[in-house]
């Protein structure tokens, strides 16, 4: 003890990392910014994916997906508040920019400062656009708040604000942002194409049902009476959203990832349609997360049937005859050529996979016949009965899904009332007769728990592509690039054009609709994205989406196995609940309590 | 003095070496008692011839001459007069008696030590009548053990003696109709008359004396009577026990502790404990906890709690000082309250030894029943079937479980039984020595203890994973007076805990004990192979334990305080000053060595009956190895000015001190947590006192904390306290001899509490510390994050508090004592996290200070207190009791919605959830209540109440529940008899007022597994419906629909569905009162064998918690709302205690 003296306390952690010292060292202010980008968060298994739309069902009841979908909501549930993580982004990219300008460029030169204040914008962009996503309406923050604000002096601001400064702040990221990038270092990072992507997505918002001169909104309005939604449908909105998205498809440097960009010579539709979620970096990529060891293992297990996974993440049987069949037709069309009874006799002709992995991913003999002659990104994202596990690489791994009859060497998942994921021997079962599948490696091995690498892509250019034909399709029916992207997201995944099979949709506005919004659930199903589109168009309310349906998991085979032929008979899984308040989230209890001049938005 | 308590064979001690006492004058103040010895067979021959000297010169010739030392003080030499001696070779008690002729002095030897002493009142007027009756006998104690050193005097007379080494004395009396005076320090001094008798054996009750007993409090000592402030002192007594921590031993000895111990796992078993309640809402609750003068305890440190670790047997004394009279000189830490532990001193003499061993076994107090493996299949079928599932278990699977005939691919497994024993052993022992010269002293000490584990392993594989308990403590604390004036102490404490402890975490093991389904598969095959289920199906608990390798921990820690000690009378009589230096050093090490073996699990028989396997797990051949330590050192240096003196009425005391303290962590892990915890502080203390009738008291504490800003770092703390002792009154004289003490205090003060919750250090600053990473580049590489982790905001300070006491302490027939206070307490600036700033600013998750909660505390704490001898039969009665109510005032919350949904208005933690009411009956009775959104519910499902009156039962219908899991009153009794050689106490000890949320909410899986097992039916994910609570059989069924049945309709449950949300249902009393301590003792004390050379000889056997009271029966109630972790141990032991 040295010292004495009144000295003795001034320990002033001189060493400490302080808010101003971060401004000191590019690595720090780097660090700060990738602090970040962290916030982006990987929506693996929030409502979007885990059940909150017709795609998928949790097999855990109890968990808030169910809870929701069951009606148990209201504004003190908070479910998946992101309001608060958002705004925590929102200041950080705020610091960022007010900091950044401060530092020498003898620290940080002006190249690199101009592009981490537009990744800063970007940032701040994207967190605004998920509130008004989720939320609605948000009140704008544009510089830091103090922490003795008289907070009830801020209230949300309208909608068509709101869009118009997120494409603002938009719009100058994307100036100082290049198109791709040069440097692979940068992947992971917003470029032009992520500024332009997330304008194509909000200006869709903005044109869709749910927020053009929707009524359900009439009453939604500040204290001081300001209308928070637009009254009047405005069709130039959909203008706006066709050129955001073919703002994008503009953009040199991206196409859609075929398995040729690996080397092949040989074009494989589910090859192509699969890897392009694996592989490490790829031309189709607008914006991912790029972070190793982060969400790959919970995703596989999440999905991966028993014994090994958790089974969770159950494809519904409502997702499953969105599929097309491999002639490009729906299954309820009589010239489709499904069959709903009975077993394959053969193993698929196709061979899909088999030139990368040595095994046909195609069905195998024994399947049902409700899986033969899909199309490819069917097998790509449906884990069904019968059909292999993917991350199994090998026999020995396979076997461990198999109860002793059926140790093959295949590892096929036994989703049947007796079987290794079936709910007769399992507490929470596979409710649905499936797994989701898409965005799981065969690299992985989930039996060791081991998972591979690869990004999270929060955004891809076949969804532009398909963004722009249905906005297009809402002014310009007959405008040919409508049929184009359509048939151009067809093609990758190994179906005939649309025209050939459909040719009464060319030019029928309500038809192109429906086949456009059915390509979209195909092309974009477990991505995350179907819950926003079912919301966004005004459909979530629709019986059909919220009437679930799964394959006859619960009924005892008898030992039967594969062979049990009720197996494959469609039963009612879920009647959800559905009030149109639902169409955005509640805002929590808690924060209109701190901030008196937030409204609840209607209905809650 | 104080009641010194010590190491006498379970006798409290009063073999106090008189002559020592009088030397220590700064902690023991005695009464002048009378005493002329008539000292015979003095051998020395003196040779004297002086005229008109000093007495002081003559005594210095004579110690030469004899080497007898002479102990007086030079006041009392003031009005000695010069004297004239001439003597040739003459005993040593003639000189004496000749020098001591007219003056106003007296004199006892002792031990080759003249005392000199004011000469007493009781002059020799009349001429002394013939003493012709020879009086003899024995004086003893409650146990019957001769007392040493008892004055014996005839009423009304002059002279007398006093007994020897067994308590014998001889005198002789002028009267058949003499009276005999029997007095001796902490003994009730008895009159006795002859009554003709020759022989007389006395016995000598335990004096509560109220006017010589010392306290020790803040900084120092007080004479009992004097004190002003909330203190209670623990009677040592009751600390025996075979306990190994400290604070477990502590709950219900002592008015004004709240505890609870929530697990019983040796080396982590301390309790949670306070001192009057929750005084605030965030960061630390506990006491500061100051042993032998030095602060020993941290919050938010792993060595918080290694003053558990000192023996019982080792400590003199604990003190707890309660309120802001007692406590304002900590300042800045302590506003929870101080405990202050003093440890045992050396008394001069020859070596005396005490020697204590005891051994036992030690058990569960209660053992959580499950379902077997038939309830648990036919259960399961059930709940299924109720929920619209088929069947799992097939009646063939049934029936073959039940007949038993296949254990191993039908297993029925009680895995609870499996995995823990009935009673494992515990074994501990102390030997201290104490003794020394008026120069030196020392007192000694080493203790083991050891207790072994309760798993049922074994050796296999090279090592024995089971937990085993060690502790080793060695105690040196030696005083040496340089000077007459210059006194310095050495404290040095060392120990060690080294504890083995199996490969699985107690509270995992617990957890999957309760968890793995009975019929999953057996604990292993005949062939030896393990059983074990497969990837993500759970454990084998006991597999765990057996073959999950070990960990060896060993925590070493050296608390040790010099003090040096100088009088100061020279420069103005009173005046005494201490510097103390103390440095301590604490150590966590562990190797860990882990293992993982093959697992198996049948899966048929082949055609010969032979079990066919798979291998659901391949073992490695070798356990791993990793290892960790952490560690801390503390030093501390204190100056201290001290000044106390009587002016014929008026007592007047000072105080002053400075000190400071620095603490550094070895392996912060971070900056912040790696800058050394620093504190300084100026206290004072000014006493006054009347006749000490009129009493005064003036604490103030000025301390400064690293923690803040300049200008914001100190802070003064001051309080006021006054006492009036009603008994010293002149008008209360009359009602003295029933009243022996009525006394009246109050005190008010400001204490404070520089904690800031989380452990969050320098709230000023805004800190920047790692935050979320993200991944950029082609192989997703990890680029870390940096952020904001504390958003600093200025002028932060400490939390006050404000607190009054008023106290009544009543003694009557100096039998029975009595002690209320009555507490109220306001903290106010409470350094909490703001919860009102809007989402909208971005903070959401980064914590921002603010002194702004505000939390009241009041209550009461009474002690009482019995003592009598009523013929052989000595008794003593005792409890106490502690009551606090804690209410949230402001918290900084949101303004919500529903008053009912805040922490304002309510207890800290106060259970919030939904009101149940029974269950439906029918669907029509569903259909005519509110919908309860929490799933489909069915008949048999739990009811809520609508509190909104919005008809619908959501999340806006919980509200709090009126209990915490804090007791609110927690209460002590227990009485000692002694009846010849006989001795037997019983202690109980219990709370009320707390509630136990019985839902399985407290049960968490820590990501091994889902919350809430083994209370919610079924639950757990994939292969893995765990096993029930054997109570879920007293359920809601169909052809029973009981309202009264324990559990609702059966279904596979999980935390979150209808009938297993946090609810009154629930909610149970976590109310108990339990048999603390059992013992029984007998004394083997032959004078006989002690003059043969044998020791004193006392043993004893006791019991702990041996019988538990409470309306809760599914697990130890003190276990709160968790009931899947280690229970708290029973125990049973046998001891003895030796004395040479």
């Amino acid at each position: 003890m040295s010292g004495l003296g009144c000295k003795y306390l001034d320990v002033a952690p001189d060493n400490l990392l302080t808010s101003d010292m971060l401004w000191e060292t590019r690595a720090n202010a780097e660090g700060y910014l990738n602090q970040i980008y962290g916030r982006i968060g990987i929506p693996d298994d929030d409502y979007t994916m885990l059940g909150a739309s017709d795609e998928t069902s949790c097999s855990i009841a109890g968990v808030n997906v169910r809870q929701l979908t069951s009606g148990n909501w209201n504004a003190q549930s908070n479910y998946w508040y992101y309001w608060g993580q958002n705004y925590a982004g929102i200041r950080q990219s705020i610091v960022f920019e007010q900091n950044i300008d401060k530092m020498s460029e003898s620290i940080i030169g002006a190249d690199l400062k101009k592009q981490y204040k537009a990744e800063a914008l970007f940032l701040r962009a994207w967190f605004y656009w998920k509130l008004l996503r989720q939320y609605g309406p948000f009140v704008k923050i544009t510089e830091q708040l103090s922490l003795n604000e008289d907070y009830n002096k801020y209230p949300r601001a309208p909608f068509n604000d709101c869009v118009a400064y997120i494409n603002d702040l938009l719009d100058r990221a994307a100036t100082n942002l290049p198109a791709t990038w040069s440097s692979s270092s940068n992947y992971g990072r917003a470029n032009k194409a992520s500024c332009l992507a997330v304008k194509s997505q909000l200006t869709l918002l903005a044109a869709s049902p749910l927020w053009n001169g929707n009524p359900m909104f009439a009453g939604l309005k500040n204290h001081d009476g300001t209308a928070l939604a637009p009254s009047q449908y405005d069709v130039n909105k959909w203008w706006a959203a066709a050129n955001a998205a073919k703002a994008v498809i503009d953009l040199p440097g991206y196409r859609l990832f075929t398995n040729l960009d690996e080397g092949d010579s040989q074009f494989d539709p589910y090859l192509s349609f699969r890897n392009l979620f694996l592989t490490n970096w790829n031309a189709e990529i607008l914006f991912s997360t790029n972070m190793a060891n982060s969400w790959q293992w919970g995703h596989e297990i999440r999905c991966a049937p028993n014994p090994g996974g958790y089974n969770m993440q159950n494809a519904t049987q409502n997702i499953v005859d969105a599929f097309y069949m491999r002639n490009g037709r729906t299954i309820d069309d009589p010239l489709s050529q499904y069959v709903e009874t009975g077993f394959v006799q053969f193993d698929d002709p196709a061979n899909w996979g088999k030139s990368k992995d040595g095994l046909n991913r195609g069905y195998i003999k024994g399947n049902s016949n409700m899986y033969a002659n899909r199309e490819a990104r069917f097998y790509v994202s449906i884990q069904y009965n019968g059909k292999p596990v993917l991350p199994a690489p090998t026999q020995d791994d396979r076997n461990f899904f198999s109860s002793d009859a059926n140790k093959d060497g295949t590892g096929r998942a036994e989703f049947y009332y007796s079987g290794k994921s079936g709910v007769g021997v399992n507490n929470n079962g596979d409710i649905t007769g499936y797994d989701v599948l898409k965005n799981v490696s065969p690299a992985s091995n989930i039996r060791t728990n081991s998972a591979v690498y690869r990004p999270f892509i929060h955004l891809r250019l076949a969804e532009m592509y398909l963004n722009y034909a249905e906005a297009l399709n809402e002014v310009e029916p007959n405008n040919p690039d409508v049929l184009k992207y359509v048939n151009l997201v067809r093609q990758r995944g190994g179906l005939p054009d649309l025209q050939t099979v459909y040719p009464s949709s060319v030019g029928n506005q309500a038809e192109m609709r429906k086949r456009i919004l059915q390509e979209r659930q195909v092309e974009l199903a477990f991505e995350g994205d179907r819950y926003f589109t079912l919301i966004r168009r005004l459909m979530m309310g629709d019986t059909k989406v919220q009437t679930i349906y799964r394959m006859n998991t619960i009924t005892n085979d008898g030992n039967q196995g594969f062979a049990f032929a009720d197996f494959n008979k469609r039963t009612l899984l879920q009647t959800r609940v559905w009030n149109d308040k639902m169409y955005l989230f509640p805002i929590a209890q808690s924060d209109i309590d701190k901030n008196a001049s937030l409204v609840q938005n209607p209905g809650w | 003095m104080y009641k010194n308590y010590t190491n006498e064979l379970g006798v409290p001690k009063r073999h106090v070496n008189k002559l020592l006492l009088i030397m220590r004058l700064t902690t023991v103040i005695l009464i002048a008692t009378i005493m002329q010895v008539s000292a015979a067979g003095f051998a020395q021959r003196i040779t004297l011839s002086k005229k008109k000297v000093s007495l002081k010169s003559v005594f210095k010739e004579i110690r030469k001459q004899s080497n007898y030392d002479f102990i007086y003080t030079d006041e009392l030499l003031q009005n000695a007069k010069p004297v004239d001696i001439n003597v040739k070779e003459a005993l040593l008690d003639d000189v004496l008696d000749k020098l001591f002729q007219g003056q106003p002095l007296s004199y006892t030897i002792e031990d080759r030590t003249v005392v000199l002493k004011e000469k007493t009142e009781i002059s020799l007027k009349g001429k002394l009548a013939l003493r012709t009756i020879d009086i003899r006998g024995r004086v003893v104690d409650s146990k019957g053990l001769g007392i040493p050193g008892v004055t014996v005097r005839i009423k009304g007379e002059p002279g007398g003696g006093t007994t020897n080494n067994n308590g014998d004395f001889s005198i002789a009396v002028t009267s058949a109709n003499s009276i005999l005076i029997f007095s001796s320090t902490g003994f009730t001094t008895k009159e006795v008359s002859v009554n003709g008798q020759t022989v007389l054996n006395v016995t000598l009750t335990e004096a509560v004396d109220e006017l010589s007993e010392v306290l020790v409090v803040g900084y120092g000592t007080q004479k009992k009577i004097t004190v002003t402030g909330a203190i209670s002192s623990v009677n040592m007594a009751d600390m025996r026990t075979p306990v190994a921590s400290l604070s477990n031993a502590l709950a219900g000895k002592v008015a004004g502790i709240i505890s609870m111990q929530s697990s019983g796992e040796p080396g982590y078993d301390n309790s949670q404990f306070t001192i009057r309640g929750l005084g605030t809402f965030t960061g630390s609750t506990s006491p500061l906890i100051i042993i032998d003068g030095v602060q020993r305890d941290d919050v938010n440190s792993a060595f918080g709690g290694s003053f558990n670790n000192i023996d019982p047997e080792d400590v003199a004394s604990i003190s707890l000082l309660k309120d802001a009279s007692s406590t304002a000189m900590y300042g800045a830490k302590g506003a929870n309250g101080v405990l202050i532990i003093t440890t045992k001193r050396g008394v001069a003499g020859k070596p005396k030894i005490s020697l204590k061993a005891e051994t036992g076994i030690a058990g569960f107090t209660e053992r959580p029943e499950m379902l077997d493996g038939i309830q648990y299949m036919q259960l399961f079928n059930e709940a299924r079937t109720n929920m619209g599932l088929l069947p799992n278990f097939s009646n063939e699977q049934i029936q073959k479980t039940a007949s038993g005939l296949d254990p191993y691919l039908y297993p029925n497994v009680n895995w609870i039984d499996e995995v823990y024993k009935d009673h494992s052993t515990l074994t501990n022992a102390n030997l201290n020595i104490n003794g020394g010269t008026e120069t030196v002293r020392y007192y000694i000490s080493s203790s083991f203890y050891n207790q072994t584990g309760p798993y049922k392993v074994e050796k296999l594989n090279g090592y024995n994973p089971n937990l085993n308990f060690k502790r080793y403590d060695f105690r040196s604390n030696i005083d040496v007076n340089v000077t007459g004036s210059t006194l310095l102490q050495l404290n040095i404490g060392a120990m060690l805990v080294n504890a083995r402890y199996p490969g699985i975490s107690a509270g995992s093991l617990w957890y999957q004990s309760y968890a793995t389904t009975p019929v999953a598969f057996p604990t292993k095959y005949p062939d030896g192979k393990w059983a074990g289920p497969t990837p993500n199906g759970g454990i084998n608990p006991l597999n765990a334990v057996q073959n999950n390798g070990y960990s060896d921990e060993f925590r070493p820690a050296v608390q040790s305080v010099f003090t040096v000690t100088q009088k100061l009378d020279v420069l103005t009589p009173g005046l005494s000053s201490y510097a103390r230096f103390s440095f301590d050093s604490y150590g966590d090490f562990n190797n860990r060595r882990s293992g993982v073996n093959d697992n198996w699990l049948a899966i048929g028989r082949d055609g010969n009956g032979e079990l066919m396997f798979v291998q659901n797990r391949i073992g490695q051949q070798f356990l791993g190895y990793s290892q960790g330590s952490d560690g801390e050192r503390i030093m501390y240096l204190e100056g201290n000015l001290n000044y106390d003196r009587t002016f014929s009425n008026h007592r007047i005391g000072a105080m002053f001190l400075y000190n400071m303290r620095n603490r550094l962590k070895s392996t912060a892990g971070d900056v912040i947590n790696a800058i050394p915890f620093r504190n300084q502080s100026l206290a004072g203390r000014i006493t006054y006192g009347y006749m000490d009738k009129y009493l005064l008291e003036v604490n103030a504490g000025y301390t400064g904390s690293e923690n803040f800003q300049k200008g914001s770092k100190f802070g003064l703390f001051p309080s006021l306290s006054g006492g009036w002792v009603i008994s010293n009154e002149r008008f209360f004289k009359p009602l003295a001899s029933t009243f022996t003490l009525l006394k009246l205090r109050g005190s008010y003060g400001v204490v404070g509490n520089d904690n800031i919750g989380r452990g969050d250090r320098f709230p000023y600053l805004t800190q920047i510390g790692g935050g979320s990473s993200t991944g950029f580049g082609l192989n997703g590489m990890w680029s870390g994050g940096l952020t904001e982790n504390l958003i600093g905001v200025e002028n932060l300070t400490w939390e006050k508090s404000y607190k009054g006491d008023i106290g009544l302490e009543i003694g009557l027939f100096n039998k029975l004592n009595l002690i209320v206070d009555g507490f109220d307490e306001r903290r106010k600036n409470i350094l909490i996290m703001r919860e009102s700033i809007s989402s909208i600013v971005g903070l959401e998750g980064t914590p921002v200070y603010a002194n702004i909660g505000e939390m009241s505390n009041r209550g009461m704490d009474a002690s009482i207190e019995y003592n009598d001898q009523i013929g052989k039969v000595a008794l003593r009665v005792f409890g106490n009791v502690t009551y606090s109510k804690n209410k949230i005032i402001f918290a900084d919350e949101p303004a919500r919605k529903y008053a009912y949904q805040n922490k304002a208005g309510f207890a800290q933690n106060e259970f919030l959830g939904y009101v149940a009411d029974g269950y439906y009956t029918s669907q029509a009775d569903i259909d005519s209540r509110p919908v309860q959104k929490f799933g489909v519910v069915k008949p048999g499902d739990i009811r809520y109440l609508d509190q909104n009156g919005d008809n619908v039962i959501d999340a806006y219908d919980a509200r709090r529940l009126g209990k915490s899991p804090f007791p609110s009153w927690l209460f002590g009794a227990g009485f000692s008899v002694a009846y010849k050689k006989i001795d037997l106490s019983l202690f109980f000890q219990g709370v009320a007022d707390v509630g136990i949320m019985a839902n399985g909410s407290g049960i968490n899986g820590n990501g091994a597994g889902v919350n809430g097992v083994g209370v919610v039916p079924f639950s757990g994910l994939g292969q893995y419906p765990n096993n029930t609570m054997a109570k879920v059989l007293d359920r809601w069924t169909i052809d029973n629909p009981r309202q009264d049945a324990y559990y609702p309709r059966l279904s596979v449950g999980s935390l979150s569905d209808n009938n297993y949300l946090s609810s009154t249902h629930w909610l149970k009393d976590g109310s108990y009162v339990r048999l603390k301590q059992a013992s029984v003792g007998y004394t083997l004390s032959s004078e006989r064998l002690k003059k043969a050379g044998f020791p004193l000889l006392y043993c004893y056997a006791s019991g702990q918690n041996l019988l538990t009271f409470s309306k809760f029966k599914i697990w130890d109630p003190e276990l709160g709302s968790n009931g899947a972790k280690y229970p708290i141990t029973r125990m049973a032991t046998f001891g003895v205690r030796a004395q040479f």
